[in-house]
């Protein structure tokens, strides 16, 4: 600093040879300094000579760093900005998705709902039609003219649901979204519906995440900024001080600018990516499959959402959400199991807790992300013989505990991770704290308890020692939950059981000898049925027909339970070919096990709403083109040398009893009139549970090198008579008794 | 000159920081302003399609009894055997006074007409959404695109101002140490401020005129 009062000072700096500046006054003095002596002065001057090239690198450094911080504040404010557009437009995104998802559903509701009246329209016509034929009565001229409005009627609502996809939903009720080929019809249809919020919603997220970076990067600046005003400040105090000092202020002040520059750099690389569309439409595909793999009959769903959910993360690699949905594709692509997985390849165990992983990384920290890393890793750490796996387990498994406190499944699974750290007191104590949990919802409580003993099975399979833990842990588990006779002698421990598993039903029968042991009236009979699939990914529960059971009284004296299996699930299935299991727990302790292995081939599930049945056939037949759903289910091999039919008629109003056994034998005949040669029979009539019908029976017919296999009941409740007929070669005959044996009524009604 | 270019300076920064202030607070109000638009609109599409909607509902039971009316009157004229023939007039009487007894009850629908001789009663919802939304006031004014365009507008220029009061406060800087260093940085110090000051001041030009 300078005072403007002074003589100008030469600058020697710039021209050395000058001669020097008359002495300065001994009386005039800089910034309160006192007099100086001749020699002090002659001292300064030369100090002043050097302190003017001084100053000018320090204006330079100055002006430098002004101008730094200039670029930096206007990057600052400019990264600000794009953060708040990133944030506005995830706030559209949001606002549109939402909207979007209302408009989805109330149109898709319209086009369901008209498609469905069609439907019925066109069922009841029909089944007008097949009353002629099946009950040989033809219909009135009334009937004619109500079938011929029936479907006009079905016809007009046809076109109106066409009309409402066309122009609202934009998507056609066709091919697999049909309910010819949805299993859960309308399932796939609503998901597909949902792609669009879903869309919008990745693209919400997108925008949030790059809010997040530009909101980084501005801080970033904010901070060089302020390592600028301290370089500013250092280097212009720097020229009210001493020179010595005023070197140090330099230094500093140039180490601070230094490194605001540097950090300003590192902090302007990699900018925030903008949303992306492809990621986000790759996102929706992906969650749609992944939505409706769960109501598929195989795997192939699971394996389209990894497909599109690469694709997602490839576009957008910070995709939280599409590394958690890849996880659970992945998981369950593999796992013969649905719902509570517990078993799947290792290879896709270790795929899929890699991926939730990362999701959780990324800052996706829900319960679904914790808690299946948790119960991954526990399955990871037994399949993959990793010990340590089991704390990580315990560390997601208690982090989910900590946000969602009371779900059964958590506390579940922190039990069994517990029991396999051998810490057996706090594993129980945990394992009634799951139950008390459990109880407070009766309807769920058994779906919970089977996802425990699933994952107690996984622990007794890979660690045989830790076999006496998990017996005393399930027992414990069914005993608490289900409950125990009071005053009940000492259940049995050595059931034989005797089991029958079919694509269509499971059943186990405790024979007379040990029947004396258990009182069905007293006591507390619980059934874990298990299925280990062919590859022997392990034993998981069939959690549909687990649960406290029934005892019958079998024709030998004995108990059976018998469970329909395939119209439990939903969408409706057949058992696959596997080997099954059965834990009966009476009173809380297991009483008996048994296995059986069993190999149905490879099944195809057949299920017709209207007509009220499924069942489940090979895969090679084909449908014929005479079926109508709601009316007749027609299967067959491709040259019709085997099949199945099953035809649904009503009967008239003013009709109140029905001679099942004569519409039986009638409907075959004609059946067979038509493509079988002279049939021989009927046997004598069976009385088996025919579909669960009333006036049922069922009877075969023999023909030429081959058998029928019929069967026919009421069902009171509709006035309407199903007849089924199984027909194939004698060499063939088990195949036909698989399907016929394997049809079941959907939906039981019960009668007054 | 050099204390003259600083009250320059001074005023134009303050000026310019005025204008982006400005600026910066409409495009915060733009965003908001077309933030509601978007969900005024939303709402108000989403009452006319719940609208038409709860028409369709009506509208094809309607169309059932229309439908069901027409064909039996039709099946009524073709029938050889006269009791059927009553029976179904009467059925048929009783189809229309039902769909007579509906068709009041649709409030957006323009009432629907009892159809073509098969009975088909033309609605085509989407035509009916769209005529809803176009006879909306409300709806017609809402334009949250065009709005969101403007607040970005905003943002751009309260941007580029921000950018320009730095330059000024920069120019502003070099001429105080213009003014206050010794003889050497002074020169180094003037020339950069009046390059900043010049540079800065075409821009705001530029903008104000962009603007």
């Amino acid at each position: 600093m300078t005072d403007e009062s002074l003589p100008p000072t030469p600058d020697h700096s710039l021209d050395p040879a000058s001669p020097p500046a008359p002495p300065m006054p001994p009386h005039r003095y800089v910034f309160g300094e006192e007099p100086d002596t001749e020699a002090e002065i002659a001292a300064e001057r030369a100090d002043e000579a050097v302190t003017s090239r001084s100053e000018a690198l320090v204006a330079i450094l100055i002006v430098f760093a002004t101008l730094a911080a200039a670029v930096v504040g206007f990057l600052q404010i400019w990264a600000s900005g794009r953060s708040d557009a990133a944030a506005a437009s995830a706030q559209r995104d949001a606002i549109a998705a939402t909207a979007q998802q209302v408009r989805s559903d109330r149109w898709s509701e319209l086009q369901v709902s008209t498609l469905e009246t069609s439907t019925l329209d066109g069922q009841q016509a029909d089944l007008r039609d097949s009353q002629a034929q099946v009950l040989g009565q033809p219909e009135t001229p009334a009937e004619q003219l109500l079938g011929v409005r029936l479907r006009k009627l079905s016809d007009r609502y046809a076109a109106l649901s066409t009309t409402i996809g066309n122009e609202f939903t934009h998507i056609s009720i066709a091919g697999r979204l049909s309910p010819a080929q949805d299993p859960s019809f309308p399932t796939r249809f609503v998901n597909q519906n949902d792609r669009q919020p879903i869309r919008l919603h990745a693209l919400q997220d997108a925008a949030n995440t790059e809010s997040s970076g530009w909101s980084a990067h501005a801080a970033t600046y904010t901070a060089v900024l302020t390592l600028f005003a301290v370089a500013l400040y250092l280097l212009g105090f720097s020229l009210a001080l001493p020179a010595g000092l005023g070197r140090w202020f330099v230094r500093g002040g140039v180490a601070f600018l230094v490194i605001g520059v540097a950090w300003a750099a590192i902090g302007s690389t990699g900018q925030p990516e903008a949303p992306s569309e492809t990621a986000a439409a790759a996102f929706a595909d992906g969650t749609v499959d992944l939505q409706n793999a769960t109501d598929a009959y195989d795997s192939s769903g699971y394996r389209d959402a990894v497909a599109h959910l690469n694709r997602a993360i490839e576009e957008r690699p910070d995709f939280a959400r599409a590394y958690l949905n890849r996880g659970q594709a992945t998981y369950f692509a593999s796992s013969p199991t649905q719902g509570l997985g517990t078993v799947t390849s290792p290879e896709a165990l270790r795929s899929a807790i890699a991926d939730l992983k990362h999701a959780v990384d990324l800052g996706l920290d829900n319960a679904e992300a914790l808690g299946d890393i948790g119960a991954m890793s526990y399955q990871q750490a037994l399949v993959d013989n990793r010990p340590d796996l089991l704390n990580q387990a315990l560390d997601f498994t208690k982090r989910v505990i900590a946000i969602d406190p009371q779900r059964p499944l958590w506390l579940y699974n922190l039990g069994v991770t517990e029991l396999a750290l051998g810490r057996r007191d706090q594993a129980m104590a945990t394992f009634r704290s799951a139950d008390t949990a459990a109880k407070k919802d009766l309807s769920t409580a058994a779906f919970w308890v089977t996802g425990a003993m699933s994952a107690l099975d996984v622990l007794a399979e890979h660690r045989p020692s830790a076999a006496d833990d998990v017996l005393a842990a399930k027992q414990f588990v069914v005993g608490d939950l289900f409950g125990t006779a009071t005053g009940a002698p000492a259940p049995p421990s050595d059931l034989r059981l005797q089991l029958v598993v079919t694509p269509s039903l499971v059943q186990f029968a405790i024979p007379k000898a040990d029947a004396a042991s258990i009182d069905p009236t007293r006591d507390v009979v619980v059934a874990q049925w298990y299925y280990d699939d062919p590859d022997d990914h392990g034993f998981a529960v069939l959690p549909e027909v687990s649960g406290r059971v029934a005892l019958n009284t079998a024709a030998d004296g004995g108990w059976f339970n018998v469970l329909q299996y395939l119209p439990t699930p939903a969408p409706p299935r057949c058992l696959p070919t596997g080997t099954y299991r059965v834990e009966v727990y009476v009173n809380g302790h297991l009483a008996g096990t048994a296995s059986t292995p069993e190999n149905f081939g490879s099944l195809r599930t057949v299920i017709d709403e209207g007509l009220n049945a499924g069942f489940c056939i090979p895969t090679g037949w084909i449908q014929n083109p005479v079926s109508k759903a709601g009316v007749t289910q027609a299967w067959h091999t491709p040259d019709a040398s085997e099949g199945i039919a099953v035809i649904r008629a009503t009967v008239p109003g003013d009709q109140t009893s029905v001679n099942v056994p004569k519409i039986l034998d009638i409907g075959v005949r004609k059946f067979a009139a038509a493509f079988l040669p002279p049939l021989r029979g009927p046997s004598a009539p069976q009385h088996f549970l025919f579909m669960g019908l009333t006036h049922q029976l069922e009877q075969s017919y023999r023909y030429q090198g081959g058998v029928i296999q019929a069967g026919a009941g009421y069902d009171p409740g509709e006035g309407a008579v199903i007849v089924a007929i199984a027909f194939g070669h004698t060499d063939r005959v088990n195949v036909i008794e698989q399907a016929f044996q394997s049809l079941s009524s959907l939906q039981q009604v019960p009668q007054d | 000159m050099v204390g003259v270019l600083i009250a320059a300076v001074s005023i134009l920064g303050a000026v310019v920081v005025w204008r982006a202030s400005v600026e910066s607070s409409n495009a915060s109000d733009l965003t908001q302003q077309g933030t509601q638009q978007l969900i005024l609109q939303q709402q108000t599409r989403g009452s006319i399609e719940a609208g038409v909607a709860r028409d369709f509902r009506l509208y094809t039971q309607f169309q059932e009894h229309v439908l069901n009316w027409r064909q039996m009157l039709a099946q009524a004229d073709q029938a050889t055997d006269p009791s059927l023939a009553a029976d179904l007039r009467s059925q048929a009487r009783g189809e229309l006074s039902q769909a007579r007894h509906i068709r009041p009850l649709m409030q957006n629908f323009d009432r629907p007409s009892f159809g073509d001789d098969r009975g088909i009663v033309p609605f085509d919802p989407a035509q009916q959404v769209q005529a809803l939304a176009d006879a909306n006031l409300e709806l017609t004014g809402l334009h949250p695109g065009v709005t969101f365009a403007a607040a970005a507008d905003a943002h751009d220029r309260a941007l580029h101002l921000v950018g320009i009061a730095v330059l000024f406060a920069a120019a502003l800087l070099f001429l105080t140490f213009a003014q206050v260093a010794r003889k050497g940085a002074r020169g180094v110090f003037a020339v950069a401020g009046l390059a900043v000051m010049i540079a800065a001041t075409v821009l705001f030009a530029l903008v104000a005129v962009a603007g």
